[in-house]
């Protein structure tokens, strides 16, 4: 008797299906793996650790691909950061000088504007701020600083910029009054008077106070404030300290050297008085 | 008989090959089969009418149960399964042209 091969090819899919499942059900499937985990063992770790480093290698190349494209990205995310900062440090600058102008209560006395400086000239004595005619600037307004001392008056006026010029300035002449407590001596001694001078600007940020009469005593550390006289600033506001007293013989009037109380370098926010009484 | 070890020998390393050193480099989760790649390989490229390809199944099948967590018998049933049916499909359907001597 001659068998189909489809009839053989049943009969040993069965015998398979048989076998496979007698060693499934008995302990055989477990020695079977085990002899040849056994024998096969230095060989997969071998491979295994292999396997592990090359996959190692290319994580790391994947890595640092996503790390440089990373990189970048956080790069960009600092330069925005940065710019924020710089924007909020400003805020908090202009927000603290507005509180200093508000606890000294400048916004009471005065009507202000407040103006950012954006260029200094010291040769010239001049600085350039961000308001202009645009703003309601007009020659002449006052300029001063959040601590109520007296910085300069406008000049020239463009539509969004102004010029300041400076009380150093060598055009600048303006009354001011000497602030000393008290007269030790002569007519007067013992009560509060009032030594009217000049200021004149000397360039290179220099002042000089003129025309004190030869009979009042000055000295120095004698604080120099804006008097009412001329009209052009306000009174009362601190223009600097007497440094040096010019006091001679021959000569008719006294004189002094004044350190401006205002420091050149850190002038950065100041206030444009439009209006005062 | 030659031919029978070098199968055993060759289907063995693939299936160390496979399970230790390929599963490192998944594609989308999935391990190149090897074993399963030259089974099909063997029995398209074997005479229709020899057996080469479906004892390569057997033996491919079972190194692929022995290293995998899969009963006995399963990658063996499947790859059986493969093989007969290429053989089927080349022995039925496919006639290929020779060229016979003078």
């Amino acid at each position: 008797m001659k068998l189909s091969p489809k009839f053989k090819i049943g009969i040993i899919i069965i015998l398979l299906i048989a076998l496979f499942t007698i060693l499934n059900l008995t302990p055989a499937k477990k020695e079977t793996k085990n002899f040849f985990y056994l024998i096969s063992s230095p060989i997969q770790k071998a491979l295994w650790r292999i396997g592990d480093n090359i996959s190692d290698f290319f994580e790391m190349v994947k890595e640092i691909k996503n790390l440089k494209k990373e990189n970048e990205e956080l790069k960009l995310k600092i330069v925005g950061l940065l710019a924020e900062n710089t924007k909020l440090e400003e805020l908090k600058r202009e927000n603290e000088v507005l509180r200093g102008a508000l606890d000294i209560g400048l916004e009471k006395e005065f009507k202000l504007l407040l103006a950012e400086v954006i260029g200094k000239d010291i040769s010239q004595d001049t600085l350039l701020i961000d308001l202009g005619s645009r703003d309601g600037i007009s020659k002449d307004f006052p300029v001063i600083n959040q601590q109520k001392v007296l910085v300069g008056k406008i000049g020239a006026i463009y539509q969004n910029h102004s010029k300041v010029i400076l009380i150093s300035n060598k055009e600048s002449t303006f009354d001011a009054k000497i602030l000393a407590p008290y007269q030790t001596e002569g007519f007067g001694a013992g009560s509060e008077t009032e030594t009217y001078g000049i200021v004149k600007g000397k360039g290179n940020l220099k002042l000089f106070l003129d025309l004190i009469p030869r009979e009042k005593e000055i000295k120095e550390g004698d604080l120099v404030v804006t008097a009412p006289l001329g009209g052009i600033f306000p009174k009362g506001l601190l223009v600097g300290d007497i440094v040096k007293v010019l006091k001679s013989d021959v000569m008719a009037w006294q004189q002094a050297e004044i350190l401006p109380a205002f420091n050149f370098k850190e002038l950065e926010i100041l206030f444009v008085i439009t209006n005062f009484k | 008989m030659r031919k029978f070890l070098i199968l055993i020998l060759s289907f063995y390393i693939l299936a160390l090959f496979q399970t230790s050193f390929l599963v490192h480099f998944d594609i989308l989760g999935y391990v190149l089969n090897f074993i399963l790649i030259a089974t099909i390989l063997i029995n398209l490229f074997e005479n229709p009418q020899k057996n080469l390809g479906i004892t390569s199944a057997f033996i491919g099948g079972f190194f692929l149960d022995i290293f995998s967590e899969n009963f006995l018998g399963f990658y063996v049933l499947i790859l059986l399964g493969v093989s007969l049916f290429i053989k089927f499909i080349l022995r039925k359907y496919v006639r290929i042209p020779t060229i016979k001597r003078a």
